[in-house]
């Protein structure tokens, strides 16, 4: 919880980002979270620009073989194939044919290109081939004792702009003591091949029905969503529509268990602005949204327990995370609370629970139906019915999830989990990353 | 299996109340879907809703039928207001007079199960053996002389004939829990069937009384004595069958208690507990013979009875309107909906009566005692039974959408049938005939059908197969005349009856005693 100064300055800053913006700022402050042990998988969603890369290195005394060497291994595990030549070696009219280059050069003299390039060099300034496919990058290596620092470089790019080609970064200009700074040229030169990470998908609607029955208070929507977009249980999608600021929905299906398709589980709010757009959602509509990972809600590994408390849509990430380990097949016991008004009306995914139960992937179900009799009760009370049981999975080392309603549900949740294993024993969970919240 | 679930069910306890805490389904575990029968009580699901709650992830719309015990069928102004209140407040979904006078409420789900059971407790309710292995409600003859004495009967053999465990108590009244039960009567497993007990009072046979294990005729100082009738039946199961009960002799009214527990007894130790199906005494009557029976029974009792005496039936069919200080209102199969809701309720709201369901899901108001403001009533509500006599003594069972059994629908589509069957009957200018007519949604014989005149027997929705030679007054049983009608079939079939039957019949004859003299074999 924050207060409401750091609230607004929050809403105010959000205003203003973009998608990416905010997409960054979330892998940023799930980075913060340091002690996250959980798998952090970046590369989903990745793809490149392009799939050949020509490396050519022009030198003399073996350093710019060394490093185009080293950038031609970089590029083993990924789906791009390299062809690396000495530019004495080259053959300069192939240079029209090429589209993305990366040339690895010294200087020499006062500021000349290197010996070995003298026939290349003569063929560009004779033949003035047109270059217009060619996308290049330049490392250019120098002794900075000279004032021709690094020229070579520069005289190549002028002289392949003349000719039509396009520089791909800034030249990079390497000094004597260039060993520390190769790995990040290197990867430097991956990210440019990188397609700009798009995080943007169009999905398709293959399913929406309400999930509570007639006679129900709420109106909460399973949606089903076709689309190639990858994540991980625990993940949100982002929804932006027009200028308003995204709101994030839960995943509630396992990447594995439901290949190719997203499910939401969205309750219609009256005054909600996206709810009820998602709402009305037909099938064989398109939806445009983003993945925003949630690096500090995931699953631990298969033989860890886990209880999962939610109310409400609350029980999204809890549906994902059960297909996902059904799909995995675990050895870890796995215990869900789950809390809503009328068990007859509003007890979502009932025979998927029921299912599970009786295939022994959920050890023990407890449910919370408020109105089902006279007096309330809630999820935090069925919490401490089972104060004991409690204990002992905790004490074994299971980890605890919350989903749900911050100011409510969570916040009590966490009052009656405090009273019966104290609040040393929380933060000990805190700090193994045992108790895990994803609240709104 | 049934009989191992009785036997293990430590009388009739199971384990019901750990299932009405289990939150996770609305449905019984197990063992418990039978037992909780012997407490008056089905589960039922409604079957129009599977596809929409599978789509909707939650399991079948399960909810509970509570058939109550009311012997002999009748209930006081204020037990109808509290039976009436649990629908308005949404425990149960609808109230519904069966064929065998009582009352049954559904739709009432398993967090509101108990509650509602306590409620009907306080008022005096209760539902112990309406549905079970048991002796069920017994039924009595709601017309002619000597009703009252025929009422205290039927309630004395409910009462006799109780299960005495102590599991509805601890079960829906949070009774205090005993160690030991016994069933002196019934012992651990009960009877191998239900058992079915009605009275009649000649010349009215308004409670069918060749339909049930013992029908009891009221004459004089005593009851000619009928065993082994029964109606249900299997299709394409030629060892199941419809039976009229025998005739077996006249009995004094204070020896009468004690012949239908020995009947009751010859059943308990000889009925067929391998076969459900071939279980109701009527088929252990069959088995062992008639003469058996009664060398058994007189064995048993230590005394002869009497050669029956004379009787006879004129009526079967409820007397509608008023007779004296009662008034006897259509309900049509029973349904008590709309404006008949809401005059009972108010009937019973001003205390001007007391109700009586007869045999025929309809209802007396008995007791009534200031007829300008009753007469007040009904013209305020529009009720003035003036619906055909077709109309009048059909019988429906309630089949879908809440029986499990049920193949085809009967209640919720018998009366549109019936319109259609009055315009072909007008047609043939026999809009005034009364013909028993009788509709149930499967074999088992709910609502009688096999003592009809004309009869519809569901055999899968939409297709009836129709019975004929049943006689006006329910002392024959009809036959199968076609199977797996569709409604067109039906009327077609019926226009060529009744033009057959303007034209050929003999005086007054009715409608089933001139199918039979003419049929062709």
């Amino acid at each position: 919880m924050i207060n409401d100064k750091k609230q607004k300055l929050l809403d105010n800053l959000l205003l203003d980002l973009s998608k990416e913006d905010i997409i960054w700022i979330n892998g940023y402050l799930s980075g913060i979270n340091r002690d996250v042990k959980l798998p952090l998988r970046d590369d989903r969603n990745s793809e490149f620009i392009c799939d050949k890369l020509t490396i050519i290195y022009a030198g003399e005394t073996g350093n710019c073989k060394k490093i185009a060497n080293s950038l031609n291994a970089k590029f083993k595990k990924l789906p791009i194939k390299t062809k690396i030549k000495a530019i004495e070696q080259y053959d300069p009219t192939s240079l029209v044919k090429e589209s993305y280059v990366v040339f690895v050069t010294s200087t020499h003299g006062d500021g000349e290109l290197p010996e070995t390039a003298r026939e290349f060099w003569s063929y560009l300034e004779r033949e003035n081939p047109k270059l217009s496919d060619l996308k290049y990058s330049i490392l250019s290596l120098g002794d900075s004792n000279y004032p021709a620092f690094c020229e070579a470089g520069k005289l190549l790019n002028n002289k392949f702009l003349d000719l039509g080609g396009e520089l791909l970064n800034k030249i990079t200009e390497f000094d004597l003591d260039f060993e520390d700074q190769i790995e990040k040229w290197e990867s430097g030169i991956i990210s440019l091949l990188e397609k700009k990470k798009s995080n943007h998908f169009v999905g398709k609607i293959s399913n929406n029905v309400i999930l509570n029955d007639k006679g129900s208070n709420k109106e909460i929507h399973h949606i089903e969503i076709v689309t190639d977009a990858k994540y991980l249980s625990g993940d949100s999608i982002g929804i932006k529509l027009g200028n308003e600021k995204p709101r994030l929905y839960s995943i509630s299906s396992s990447p594995d268990e439901h290949e190719g398709e997203i499910h939401l589980t969205v309750k219609n709010l009256e005054n909600g602005l996206c709810s009820p757009f998602l709402s009305d959602l037909k099938i064989d509509d398109k939806l445009d949204f983003y993945i925003s990972p949630n690096n500090s809600f995931r699953l631990p590994e298969e033989n860890e327990d886990v209880i999962m408390v939610s109310a409400g849509t609350g029980i999204a990430p809890f549906r994902s995370f059960l297909m996902q380990r059904n799909f995995d097949d675990v050895s870890g016991k796995n215990w869900l609370f789950f809390g809503e008004q009328y068990a007859k009306k509003d007890f979502l995914y009932q025979s998927e629970l029921q299912a599970y139960l009786e295939s022994g992937l959920l050890t023990k179900l407890d449910l919370a139906f408020s109105r089902d009799q006279k007096e309330k009760i809630y999820v935090q009370n069925k919490i401490k019915e089972n104060a004991n049981e409690l204990r002992k999975w905790l004490e074994s080392g299971a980890y605890f999830y919350i989903c749900g309603d911050k100011h409510g549900m969570a916040k009590e949740v966490e009052k009656s989990l405090i009273e019966i294993i104290g609040k040393n024993y929380l933060n000990k969970m805190l700090e193994e990353n045992r108790y895990l919240k994803d609240i709104y | 299996m049934t009989e191992e679930i009785k036997k293990n069910s430590n009388y009739l306890r199971g384990t019901l109340s750990e299932d009405l805490n289990n939150q996770i389904t609305g449905s019984l575990t197990s063992d418990n879907h039978q037992l909780i029968k012997f407490h008056g009580i089905y589960e039922q699901d409604d079957r129009d809703r599977r596809d929409i709650r599978a789509k909707k992830k939650l399991e079948k719309d399960y909810s509970f039928m509570v058939r109550l015990r009311i012997a002999g069928g009748r209930v006081s102004a204020n037990q109808w207001v509290a039976i009436n209140d649990l629908v308005d407040n949404s425990y149960s979904k609808s109230v519904k007079i069966t064929t065998r006078q009582t009352i049954q409420l559904n739709g009432i789900i398993k967090s509101k199960l108990k509650p509602s059971m306590q409620y009907f407790d306080k008022y005096g309710l209760d539902s112990i053996a309406a549905c079970g292995d048991v002796n069920r409600n017994v039924m009595s003859s709601v017309f002619g002389n000597d009703i009252d004495e025929l009422h205290k009967l039927a309630v004395d053999i409910s009462e006799e004939f109780l299960p005495k465990t102590n599991a509805y108590k601890e079960v829906w009244l949070d009774g205090e829990r005993i160690e030991k039960d016994v069933e002196p009567i019934y012992g651990d497993t009960y009877l191998p069937r239900k058992f079915k007990i009605v009275i009649a009072n000649p010349p009215f046979n308004d409670v069918d009384v060749y339909a049930h294990d013992i029908g009891l005729i009221k004459i004089d100082n005593g009851f000619n004595v009928i065993v082994g009738g029964g109606m249900g039946m299997t299709h394409g199961n030629k060892d199941t069958y419809p039976r009229l009960g025998s005739l077996i002799g006249f009995v004094k009214k204070e020896k009468i208690l004690e012949v239908v527990r020995q009947i009751i007894l010859i059943q308990r130790d000889h009925g067929n507990r391998e076969n459900r199906k071939q279980a109701r005494l009527k088929y252990t009557i069959d088995k062992l013979g008639l003469d058996w029976f009664k060398i058994e029974l007189r064995k048993r009792l230590g005394f002869d009875w009497e050669k029956e005496k004379d009787f006879e039936f004129t009526k079967r069919s409820d007397q509608f309107g008023f007779d004296d200080n009662k008034f006897c209102l259509f309900v049509e199969n029973g349904r008590v909906l709309g404006g008949v809701k809401d005059f009972l309720l108010k009937i019973a709201k001003e205390n001007l009566g007391n109700f009586n369901f007869t045999n025929n899901q309809n209802v007396i108001i008995t007791d009534i005692y200031d007829k300008n403001r009753f007469q007040e009533l009904l013209d305020e509500y529009s009720l003035n039974n003036e619906q055909s006599k077709i109309r009048h003594s059909g019988l429906a069972c309630v089949a879908l959408n809440t029986c499990p059994l049920a193949l085809a629908e009967a209640q919720r589509y018998m009366p549109s049938l019936i319109t259609k069957i009055e315009k072909i009957m007008s047609n043939h200018d026999l809009e005034n005939e009364d013909i028993s007519i009788r509709m149930t949604g499967c074999p088992n014989g709910c609502a009688r059908p096999y003592l009809a005149e004309i009869a519809f027997v569901g055999t899968s929705l939409g297709k009836y197969n129709m019975y004929l030679g049943g006689d006006y007054l329910g002392r024959k049983l009809n036959k199968l005349y076609r199977e797996s009608l569709n409604e067109e079939e039906i009327l077609s079939e019926l226009n060529s009856l009744f033009n057959k039957f303007k034209k050929e019949r003999l005086n007054k004859e009715n409608f089933g005693k001139f199918y039979n003299r003419t049929k062709s074999n």
